[in-house]
C-alpha cells in the first residue's frame, strides 16, 4: 500500500512512519509539499495532521484528497466537535485524535481495505451488471457487504437475470482463484449421476464406475461452488448436500471414507422454492440451509429502462453499426422478453445475422411480440382434430413442422441453409424432416406466406 | 503563519504524547536498529521541550496545591 504521511513534527512522521512498516511511504513536512505530492502521485492513504505551516491546514489537504477520491486520516490533537465535523465535510474518511497508536493505524488501514473493496466490488458490478434499476443495484450492492462472510447466498430471478454472472461477480469480490470456483447446472444431470458428480464416486461402486472420480464438492475445498437450478436437485441429494454443508464433510458414492472440503456454496433458481416446499418437492431444512443471505434478480419487464441499456451494450459490440428508430425503441420497451438478457442478445444476432442496418418496427420477429399481436392460430378442421386423436399432439406437431420445412424449402428453392436461417432452425433439423417417413398427410393449420414472416 | 498553541493540554498533546507514541513505534521496532537510532536521536533533539513542559506542569501543579 502506498501511503503519504503529512506532519510537520518530525518525531510524529518517524513514529507513523514505525507503526506501518510493511507499506510504502512518503512523508511531506509542510502544507505545499504535501498538496504538491497529491496533485502529482497516487496514494492509497493519506494520515494528515491538520496543523501544519498554518492552523487547519490540514483541511484544505482533505479537500484536495476528496476531490482526487483518494482515502485521506486526519490524524490530530484537535477534539473540539466543530473541527471534526469540519475534517469530515472537507472530506475525510476517519478522523483521529492523537497520540498516534498501533490500535488507531491498524484502524485506518482496516477502514481502507473495507473501502477499497467496496469501490472494487461496485466497478465489478459497473462493469458485469448492465442496469439502471434501482432494486436491482440495492441488491446486488448487497455483495458489498456478504463477501466477506461464508454463508450460503441463493439466487433469485428468472432465466435470463443473469444469475451465473452474479455468481462470477461475488466469485471476483471474495477474490477466488479460477480453478476454485466450481459451477454445476444441477439439471443438466439425472437423479442418479448428480450425486456422482457433487461427492464423487469410488472406483465399481456402480456400473460404469471405472475408477474413482473426485467430486465436484472436493475441488472446490477453499473455495466456492455455484449450483445452478438447485429446484432440480432430487430430495436424497438435498439431504446429503445439506449433511455436507452442515459437517463439511462428505462420503463419496461407495466410499465408507469421509472426505473433508472447506466450501462456500452458492445456489441459483428460477423457480419460487418456497411454493416447492409445498408441494413437497424440495425439503425445507435444505431451504434453510442455502437461503442464509438471499439475492433477488428482476425480469425485464419490471425494469423496462434496461432494455434499452442491454441494446445499447450488445449493439455496442457489433463491428457494423445498427441503429433502431425512436418507433421501434418505443415498441421495444413495451415487449415482454420472456427469456430476458437472453431474448436481447438474441435479438441483436438476429439483425446482425439478417444485415438489418436501421431497425424498425417490422424487423422485430414475431417470437418476441406480445400474445395480443402474434399472429391468430386458425381453429382446426375437423380432420386435423382426427389425425391429433390419431398420432398424438406430439407426433401431430412434429408433422406440422416438418411440412413447414418443406414449403419454405421450396419457397427457397432447396436452399437448406437459408431456410434454416429464415425458420431459426438449423440445418440438422432439416435433415431430420427430409429424411423421416411421411406418417400422414396433413393440411396445415397456418397459413404460411413468405414475406409476411421474419423479415 | 502558524499560529502556536499556548495551552498546556495542547503542548502535552503535542510533545508529551508523541514521545509516548515514539516509545511504542519502538517497542514494536526492536529488531530495527536504525530505526531505533533514528527515534531516540529525535528524542534527543527535543529533550529541552520535555524539560520546560515538566516545569510548567510542576509550577501549575505546585500553585494549584499551595
Amino acid at each position: 500500500m502506498r501511503i503519504l504521511i503529512v506532519e510537520d513534527n518530525k518525531l510524529a512522521r518517524i513514529t507513523l512512519r514505525g507503526f506501518l512498516k510493511s507499506h510504502e511511504i512518503e512523508e511531506a513536512q509542510t502544507f505545499e509539499e504535501a498538496k504538491r505530492l497529491l496533485l502529482s502521485n497516487h496514494y492509497d492513504l493519506i494520515f494528515l495532521d491538520l496543523d501544519l505551516d498554518y492552523e487547519l491546514a490540514g483541511l484544505e489537504l482533505a479537500k484536495i484528497c476528496k476531490r482526487r477520491n483518494l482515502y485521506s486520516v486526519i490524524l490530530t490533537g484537535h477534539e473540539e466537535n466543530n473541527i471534526v465535523e469540519q475534517g469530515y465535510t472537507s472530506g475525510a474518511r476517519d478522523y483521529l485524535a492523537k497520540p498516534v497508536t498501533q490500535e488507531k493505524v491498524d484502524y485506518a488501514i482496516q477502514s481502507y481495505m473495507v473501502f477499497d473493496s467496496e469501490k472494487r466490488i461496485e466497478t465489478l458490478i459497473q462493469e458485469n451488471y448492465i442496469t439502471t434499476h434501482q432494486k436491482t443495484i440495492d441488491e446486488l450492492n448487497m455483495i458489498k457487504r456478504v463477501y466477506l462472510s461464508d454463508k450460503a447466498i441463493l439466487i433469485k430471478g428468472p432465466t435470463g437475470t443473469g444469475k451465473t454472472v452474479v455468481a462470477k461477480l461475488i466469485k471476483e469480490a471474495c477474490r477466488i482463484p479460477d480453478g476454485k470456483f466450481i459451477s454445476l447446472n444441477c439439471a443438466s444431470f439425472a437423479d442418479t449421476l448428480i450425486e456422482s458428480e457433487l461427492f464423487g464416486h469410488k472406483k465399481g461402486s456402480f456400473t460404469g464406475a471405472d475408477k474413482d472420480k473426485v467430486g465436484l464438492l472436493q475441488k472446490a475445498d477453499g473455495g466456492l461452488i455455484f449450483l445452478d437450478e438447485i429446484h432440480s436437485l432430487s430430495m436424497r441429494a438435498q439431504q446429503k448436500l445439506m449433511k455436507a454443508i452442515d459437517e463439511k464433510e462428505f462420503y463419496p458414492v461407495g466410499s465408507t471414507v469421509p472426505v473433508k472440503s472447506d466450501f462456500r456454496i452458492i445456489t441459483a433458481t428460477c423457480e419460487d422454492l418456497t411454493e416447492l416446499i409445498v408441494t413437497k418437492e424440495f425439503r425445507t431444512d435444505f431451504y434453510a440451509r442455502i437461503s442464509h443471505i438471499q439475492l433477488q434478480l428482476y425480469p425485464l419487464r419490471e425494469r423496462p429502462a434496461d432494455i434499452l441499456e442491454l441494446l445499447n451494450f450488445y449493439l455496442g459490440k457489433q463491428v457494423r453499426k445498427i441503429v433502431i428508430t425512436d418507433e421501434a425503441r418505443d415498441f421495444l420497451v413495451t415487449l415482454p422478453f420472456k427469456n430476458n438478457t437472453r431474448d436481447i442478445e438474441a435479438l441483436v444476432d438476429f439483425w446482425k445475422r439478417n444485415g438489418v442496418g436501421i431497425v424498425e418496427k417490422k424487423d422485430i420477429p414475431v417470437q418476441f411480440l406480445p400474445a395480443s399481436e402474434k399472429p391468430k392460430t386458425p381453429r382446426l378442421n375437423r380432420n386435423q382434430k382426427k389425425l391429433i386423436r390419431e398420432v398424438g399432439l406430439k407426433a401431430y406437431m412434429e408433422i406440422v413442422r416438418d411440412e413447414i420445412i418443406l414449403q419454405y424449402l421450396e419457397m427457397n428453392n432447396q436452399h437448406r441453409l437459408k431456410t434454416a436461417e429464415d425458420l431459426g432452425i438449423t440445418d440438422r433439423t432439416i435433415r431430420y424432416a427430409l429424411n423421416r417417413k411421411p406418417i400422414k398427410e396433413i393440411q396445415l393449420p397456418l397459413e404460411i406466406e413468405h414475406e409476411n414472416t421474419i423479415h | 503563519m502558524k499560529t502556536q498553541s499556548t495551552s498546556l493540554v495542547h503542548k502535552i498533546n503535542n510533545h508529551l504524547g508523541v514521545l509516548l507514541s515514539s516509545v511504542e513505534a519502538m517497542e514494536a521496532n526492536l529488531h530495527d536498529h536504525n530505526y531505533l537510532k533514528e527515534v531516540i536521536a529525535e528524542i534527543c533533539q527535543k529533550k529541552t521541550e520535555y524539560r520546560e513542559i515538566i516545569e510548567e506542569i510542576k509550577e501549575k501543579v505546585s500553585g494549584q496545591e499551595a
